[in-house]
């Protein structure tokens, strides 16, 4: 898909710790580095090189802009003004395909969010293409990788030979390629080719699953019947797990701090798994069963209802509900429990 | 991005209190600088009504600019149900509140020369309220407009004066029903869903708007369909918890739209369409329904 794009070539991998070098300089460096608890996104120093085997971080970028707790009003004296968060210019340097799809999803979400765009026009999106699947990922399935389409400012593609193709996504990502005087030429046939092989390779390594097409179909068609959902709630635990983990959840409650004269107003992660989350004051909830409240969950990721809104249907494939979920029922079980084949 | 008075809240003194019932009554807030969106609002849309270090509820309009109310004034009929609504209740006249929006979608307001019957339970009588009073300042002379209006008991009636105001106008009949009515009630008895057909075929009203506890809608909606109503011309108030008025917190999700920012008043139609509308499974009352 390098087809009439202009490109850049890294002659090796090494080539990365300039582009580090020069995002750097005016940037907070972030990427995934493993610790105590697991791949995470972490501050790090460009002195320390780059370290292209990332695991897909289960907490993801979305706590880097819509954080859990995001600070919406402060007042003193009983008059309230808007917060603005902090927020420094960071690189996020390493982001897999389906974060920037989710990423991409979000931007459209919020895009007249005062508090998330704040936090997100301060960053710039160095994506790398996966070369192979990940354990548990289906990124595939949902059209968010192995490969980056869009919602980078930078992608990078490694190919076996060791080069990588740097591709511009946005004006800033094509005036920092200009910036390290990389020359930016439309993709010859050969590396086109190069490009392709490298996607066909990794597309090919995932492993079959043909249950996830027939599953998202019948969730996309509302075709899964009541006694089906209600079989799938019976083993939520409303831990919350899932939201908290997925890339595109955003639903937040609202908490108040301190009195009427000195306060604060934040909004707070929620979980439309949560029995409470649309209960109304006089008790009534239009959704009092958990099978009602895994449908809803799983009808927003998979229908293409939302799809018109936020420019894809919001799974991306990343996995981390299959991760974490304590019953089995993150995406990969429970299409296998409502898909055939 | 959004405009600033959808995002702060903007501040009102409490200016009067108006008794409804034991736990019902109507604040008349003044808003301390003008927001013209709100002058402008039309029935059914609604308000987050803001007390700081409380929280923060939506509460639709029971009088507007637009029905009469003095402009740079927000008028709310307010339930006392939880946190917030008890610390509103609490605040005596000169306290200052504050207010976002307006938020949603209102009645279309349009066709107001048509026939029309207002269905309501309960404290679903205030968006209504409004509506009906735009459709009664606005109707040609003679236009018929019914109103049915469910409550407990004697006691839990709100608007009175209001429905004591319409009943002295020519060509409105209204229908007051009591589910434990007294031995000297003169007014209908038992449930709301018993005199829509009358309502409808008295006024020949070809247009209808509801709203009431959930467990009403579906029965009222279907009555008032049976009764020769189309379904796009059925107007249908939901109600759902709320957190930030304007599509972003996920509470009031109805399937693929937002009862926020697409509703909270739809036409019965494209609740065919939303089958988590109403609390009944959707196939079992599509079935039950002609």
């Amino acid at each position: 898909m390098l087809t009439g794009r202009e490109v850049a070539v890294l002659p090796e991998r090494a080539g990365i710790e300039a582009l580090r070098a020069a995002l750097a300089r005016t940037r907070q460096l972030l990427e995934i580095r493993r610790g105590d608890a697991g791949s995470e996104w972490t501050a790090v120093s460009p002195d320390v090189p780059f370290e292209w085997a990332r695991e897909r971080p289960l907490g993801g970028a979305k706590r880097i802009f819509c954080p859990p707790e995001e600070t919406l009003l402060v007042w003193h004296d009983a008059t309230p003004a808007l917060a603005e968060p902090e927020a420094a210019p960071v690189a996020l340097v390493g982001v897999h395909p389906c974060d920037l799809a989710a990423i991409a999803y979000q931007d459209r979400f919020f895009a007249r969010d005062p508090w998330y765009m704040r936090r997100r026009s301060q960053a710039v999106l160095i994506g790398i293409d996966c070369t192979a699947a990940c354990a548990g990922g289906f990124c595939h399935a949902v059209d968010a990788g192995p490969f980056a389409r869009d919602g980078f400012d930078v992608a990078l593609t490694p190919l076996v030979d060791g080069r990588v193709i740097a591709t511009p996504g946005t004006p800033a990502g094509r005036a920092l390629l200009d910036a390290l005087g990389l020359a930016l030429e439309p993709a010859a046939a050969a590396l086109s080719a190069a490009y392709e092989a490298a996607r066909a390779a990794a597309a090919a390594s995932f492993p079959e699953r043909p249950f996830v097409a027939d599953a998202i179909a019948r969730v996309d068609g509302g075709r899964v019947t009541h006694g089906e959902w209600h079989a799938l709630g019976v083993s939520c635990f409303a831990c919350t797990g899932c939201t908290n983990v997925c890339p595109t959840c955003s639903c937040f409650t609202v908490v108040d701090e301190g009195d009427a004269t000195a306060g604060t107003r934040s909004r707070v992660w929620d979980s439309c798994l949560l029995a409470g989350f649309q209960r109304e004051a006089s008790g009534h909830t239009p959704a009092p069963h958990p099978g009602d409240r895994v449908r809803r969950f799983w009808s927003h990721k998979l229908e293409q209802h939302f799809a018109a809104a936020c420019g894809r249907v919001g799974c991306v494939g990343c996995g981390r509900c299959d991760v974490t979920c304590p019953g089995a029922i993150g995406a990969l079980g429970v299409m296998a429990r409502l898909g055939s084949g | 991005m959004r405009p600033l008075h959808h995002l702060l809240p903007q501040p009102a003194r409490v200016e009067r209190v108006e008794h409804e019932s034991a736990d019902t009554r109507t604040f008349v807030l003044r808003l301390v600088r003008l927001v013209s969106d709100l002058d402008r609002a039309a029935p059914g849309q609604f308000v987050m009504l803001s007390l700081l270090g409380t929280g923060e509820a939506p509460f639709t309009f029971s009088q507007l600019p637009a029905t009469g109310a003095a402009p740079g004034t927000v008028v709310l009929t307010v339930r006392r149900m939880g946190a917030v609504t008890r610390a509103l209740f609490a605040l005596a006249p000169g306290a200052t509140v504050g207010v976002r929006g307006p938020f949603g979608r209102g009645f279309p307001l349009d066709r107001m020369d048509e026939p029309c019957v207002y269905v309501a339970g309960g404290c679903g009588l205030t968006p209504l309220r409004a509506a009906i009073d735009l459709q009664l300042a606005r109707r040609a002379p003679g236009t018929p407009v019914g109103v049915l209006y469910g409550a407990r008991d004697p006691a839990t009636r709100i608007h009175r004066a209001a429905l004591d105001a319409w009943r002295r106008l020519p060509a409105v009949r209204i229908v007051e029903c009591l589910q434990e009515a007294p031995a000297d009630w003169s007014g209908a008895r038992g449930l709301v869903t018993a005199h829509v057909a009358p309502l409808v075929e008295a006024t020949g009203a070809r247009r209808a708007a509801l709203c009431g506890p959930a467990g009403m809608l579906a029965p009222a909606a279907m009555g008032l369909r049976r009764a020769g109503i189309a379904a796009e011309d059925i107007h249908v108030v939901l109600e759902r918890h709320m957190k930030c008025g304007y599509g972003t917190c996920g509470h009031c999700y109805l399937n693929h739209r937002y009862v926020c920012t697409d509703g909270p008043v739809f036409s019965l139609a494209e609740l065919d369409a939303l089958p988590d509308a109403f609390d009944s499974p959707a196939d079992t009352w599509h079935q039950a329904c002609p």
